[in-house]
């Protein structure tokens, strides 16, 4: 039991503090307001993470299955180039320029045995020798592009002069099959060109792979250097096996 | 300043409202925390950690007492938090009943607020958070222990000494002050 001076005593120091009170320095509340302000954001973001973890887990499996499908093409662009070795250039031409190829070598062929029976060609690729039958004679396609770029050209020019004399009408009609025109002579350029690249890319694209990533895994080695003067080195064959070996 | 306009606001998450709280309390909140820190800094420290808990928790406040007590005992409730981390309490021998000798009748009227809360500051932290707690928030000897993990007669002996260098602290100043009037 605590004395009755105790009693009074501690009654005397608590009465004192009753009525106490000391100004806080300015410069709290801004700590606690900007306490405050971090403790929503932390709170925010949770509730975020809650919210959209299905989004976020469907989103990281795209990324995951974009990048093994990114991968993929590319080793089987690879594999193909090695069995393409006798018929190199016929592997990787995608289907439309495959077929202006099949097209083009078909004509050729029939024109060596039978010159006379001309066989009716499809419109998109080889649509110059379809209005022109003179272009068939000719061998080499490209000149028969050639010759129908001048052809065009000279249409043009006639068309320039001819328009201010005939009526309206007769303007739309020519501007349409000059457009026409014009259209064909994209299309035929386009195949040319992809006629002449193809077959260099495709034993071009696997040694430049080779180098990037065993160089970028050598970098790192020598950049780490684990155990003093033997160092790590990366290789990689031809089948895109990466291999680790030592190096003094 | 009525604390039901901004109590609504603080539940809303409302900055102004939270000022306005802040603004009303806070200098009777700093000389609760004063008496339990040992220094100006630590007191803000507690404070600010209290209010923390005050925004924190204000939907928890159920109108049945005023909004006065509730911060003042979060805030109370904070520091023996903060003193408890940064004091360890012996477990000192227990005072015997029997040597707790009843002091003599103490007058402290006309002892300034301001000496006596730095008396206390002055103290060990042990004996001025019992102190604290017994004297002046009225803790009984029960729930100290209880809320200090120690044992009952630890706490009483605590409170003891605690009273007894507060005393001695009196005396001496009174003593001086006695010997600069004379």
């Amino acid at each position: 039991m605590e004395s009755n001076h105790n009693k009074k005593f501690d009654q005397q120091v608590k009465k004192k503090f009753e009525d106490f009170s000391v100004e806080a320095p300015p410069s709290l509340w801004t700590a606690i307001e900007k306490e405050i302000k971090s403790e929503e954001v932390k709170t925010n973001k949770v509730f975020n993470l809650k919210r959209y973890r299905f989004i976020s887990a469907a989103a990281a499996l795209l990324i995951i299955g974009f990048t093994i499908w990114k991968i993929q093409p590319e080793e089987k662009i690879f594999l193909s180039g090695q069995e393409t070795e006798k018929e190199p250039g016929f592997v990787h031409v995608p289907e439309i320029k495959q077929s202006t190829n099949d097209k083009v070598i078909s004509v050729m062929v029939e024109e060596d045995n039978e010159p006379v029976l001309k066989p009716v060609p499809k419109p998109r690729s080889v649509a110059i020798a379809h209005e022109n039958s003179e272009g068939w004679l000719l061998r080499d396609p490209q000149l028969a592009v050639e010759q129908k770029i001048d052809e065009v050209s000279t249409r043009k020019q006639l068309l320039a002069v001819s328009t201010p004399i005939e009526n309206d009408n007769a303007s739309i009609i020519n501007n349409k099959s000059a457009s026409s025109l014009n259209k064909t002579l994209d299309i035929t350029s386009e195949n040319l060109d992809s006629l002449y690249q193809e077959p260099y890319l495709v034993e071009n694209e696997p040694e430049g792979r080779q180098k990037i990533v065993s160089s970028i895994l050598n970098f790192v080695a020598a950049n780490i250097q684990i155990g003093g003067d033997k160092r790590v080195q990366f290789t990689e064959n031809e089948h895109g096996i990466i291999k680790i070996g030592l190096k003094k | 300043m009525n604390s039901e306009s901004f109590l609504e606001g603080c539940r809303l998450n409302d900055r102004k409202a939270q000022e306005m709280l802040y603004r009303s309390f806070s200098s009777k909140m700093m000389a609760v925390c004063l008496r339990y820190a040992s220094s100006q800094f630590e007191a803000e420290d507690i404070l600010q950690m209290g209010f923390i808990k005050v925004f924190k928790n204000i939907n928890q406040f159920a109108n049945k007492g005023s909004l006065e007590c509730w911060v003042r005992r979060i805030m109370v409730n904070t520091a023996i938090e903060f003193s408890r981390k940064s004091v360890i309490l012996q477990d000192i021998d227990a005072v015997n009943e029997s040597t707790i000798i009843d002091s003599q009748l103490f007058e402290i009227n006309e002892l300034e607020v301001k000496d006596l809360l730095k008396m206390i500051q002055e103290l060990a932290p042990g004996y001025r958070l019992v102190f604290n707690m017994y004297a002046i928030e009225g803790f009984s000897h029960k729930e100290i222990a209880r809320a200090l993990d120690i044992s009952e007669s630890a706490s009483k002996s605590q409170l003891f000494r605690a009273r007894m260098r507060l005393q001695e602290k009196i005396k001496i100043m009174e003593g001086e002050i006695n010997g600069i009037k004379s």
